[in-house]
């Protein structure tokens, strides 16, 4: 539900074009969080869902960000073997690499697929920074959303 | 060794990715229309983004009424309204005074004014930045069909690119899969702005002989049938001539402001190959 709202009230943020330096993958951490407390295919499922969730609201082809969740996932699950997203620096490290590899990667695509993308070296400044910026904030984010869990599903207190 | 857990889990997330693969390559190139499914889910969705947008809008509200200088916002407000206006009669002028030496551009002008249209408000914006559209709270309902153009008081915002019952998204003439055929408004001659980023469009196709410089006004032209002729596209700001090229690489400012999207006119002329 937050990723939701999150995805739907992006757009309002970055029609600034200083925002989207800044521009916080929400989806990712919480996919990351999903990775690290809950179960796989959970997570999975939730990339696939969200990911045709937004891609409904966006201009983009049907099935682009589907695709790129998932990739986010899966880049996500092979990541947690190398660092320990339970860490902060590990989850900060996790975070921006998946997230600079999904817009790598979907620039990739939308070149592939002659979309036109603009690339100059301001998009790529703000591909980074915005990498950097999920991945500093993603702790914060892991410590809101245990918290939220832990108050909503006081069952699942044991998770953590 | 992979036991049958793993392989369970690893086969759900291939199927997941063919599935969202089929879906991607299914759709690439094609039309960016709603398919029932998601018109259903967007029908769904579309009240709680215009929630959000009104929640976004009341904290702009009270940011610039109360954090603001209040006469100063009010007065802001009361030009910008008379500003829009004279603009509208300004750009009307403008498109007399040029076409008056040919009465057919005149005539053609005069019909592109006379088509009803529907106001239209932007309650959510395109959540991926790479794309730029917006939706807004008018769709078949109210009329509107796909590929009907929408513009502002400033000029042309883009077009309909899909409609659902109540709702339709808008591509915007900054989005880089936009294309609209327009006129350098002096010179008469033909070009296709595309979108590059959010304040900078390209005008392609515009033969290395051709007439062009810096501060050139652009309008439609007519010729794709989308949009009514003589409307203000934009500003050229840009000209270079690359040697060995066949066209010009010209750059244009769009006469409007897209980080500032809040009503929308949507010119109910229909496109008439889609009607056929």
């Amino acid at each position: 539900m937050i990723a939701l709202l999150f995805a739907l009230f992006k757009g309002n943020i970055t029609r600034w074009e200083t925002m989207r330096f800044f521009d916080l993958e929400i989806v990712i951490i919480i996919l990351a969080f999903l990775v690290t407390y809950y179960s796989l295919p959970g997570a999975g499922l939730f990339a696939f869902s969200l990911g045709l969730l937004v891609d409904t609201f966006s201009t983009g082809p049907l099935g682009l960000l589907t695709f790129l969740y998932l990739a986010s996932f899966l880049l996500i699950v092979l990541g947690s073997s190398l660092f320990d997203c339970r860490a902060l620096v590990g989850l900060s490290i996790l975070t921006f690499l998946v997230v600079f590899i999904k817009d790598f990667f979907q620039m990739l695509l939308l070149i592939s697929f002659s979309l036109g993308t603009p690339v100059s070296i301001i998009w790529l400044l703000a591909m980074v920074t915005s990498a950097m910026f999920s991945g500093l904030l993603a702790p914060v984010l892991f410590y809101l959303l245990k918290a939220g869990c832990r108050f909503f599903l006081k069952d699942v207190e044991n998770v953590f | 060794m992979l036991n049958i857990d793993q392989v369970k889990k690893i086969g759900v997330w291939v199927i997941l990715c063919l599935v969202a693969i089929f879906f991607l390559t299914a759709n690439i190139g094609g039309e960016k229309a709603w398919k029932p499914a998601e018109q259903i889910v967007l029908e769904l969705l579309a009240p709680l983004q215009k929630t959000i947008q009104q929640a976004v809008r009341a904290v702009e509200g009270v940011w610039l009424s109360y954090f603001n200088l209040v006469r100063v916002h009010d007065e802001n407000l009361r030009l910008n309204r008379q500003n829009n206006a004279l603009k509208m009669e300004n750009n009307r002028y403008r498109e007399l005074l040029g076409t008056s030496r040919r009465l057919q551009d005149l005539f053609a002008f005069k019909i592109s004014n006379e088509w009803p249209k529907v106001v239209a408000q932007v309650i959510g914006r395109d959540p991926d930045r790479l794309f730029k559209a917006v939706l807004i709270d008018k769709g078949k309902n109210d009329g509107l069909k796909v590929n009907m153009p929408v513009v502002n008081a400033e000029g042309v915002v883009g077009r309909l690119v899909a409609v659902s019952p109540n709702y339709s998204k808008v591509l915007l003439v900054i989005d880089q899969n936009s294309a609209v055929d327009c006129l350098i408004e002096r010179s008469r001659e033909n070009g296709i702005i595309k979108g590059l980023t959010d304040t900078v469009c390209r005008l392609d196709y515009f033969a290395r002989t051709g007439d062009v410089v810096a501060g050139d006004f652009i309008v439609t032209s007519g010729l794709e049938r989308i949009y009514p002729k003589g409307l203000p596209v934009g500003v050229v700001t840009e000209v270079l001539d690359v040697p060995g090229a066949l066209f010009k690489e010209i750059k244009v400012q769009p006469v409007v402001n897209f980080s500032k999207l809040e009503e929308l006119l949507i010119v109910l002329k229909e496109d008439p190959l889609l009607s056929q």
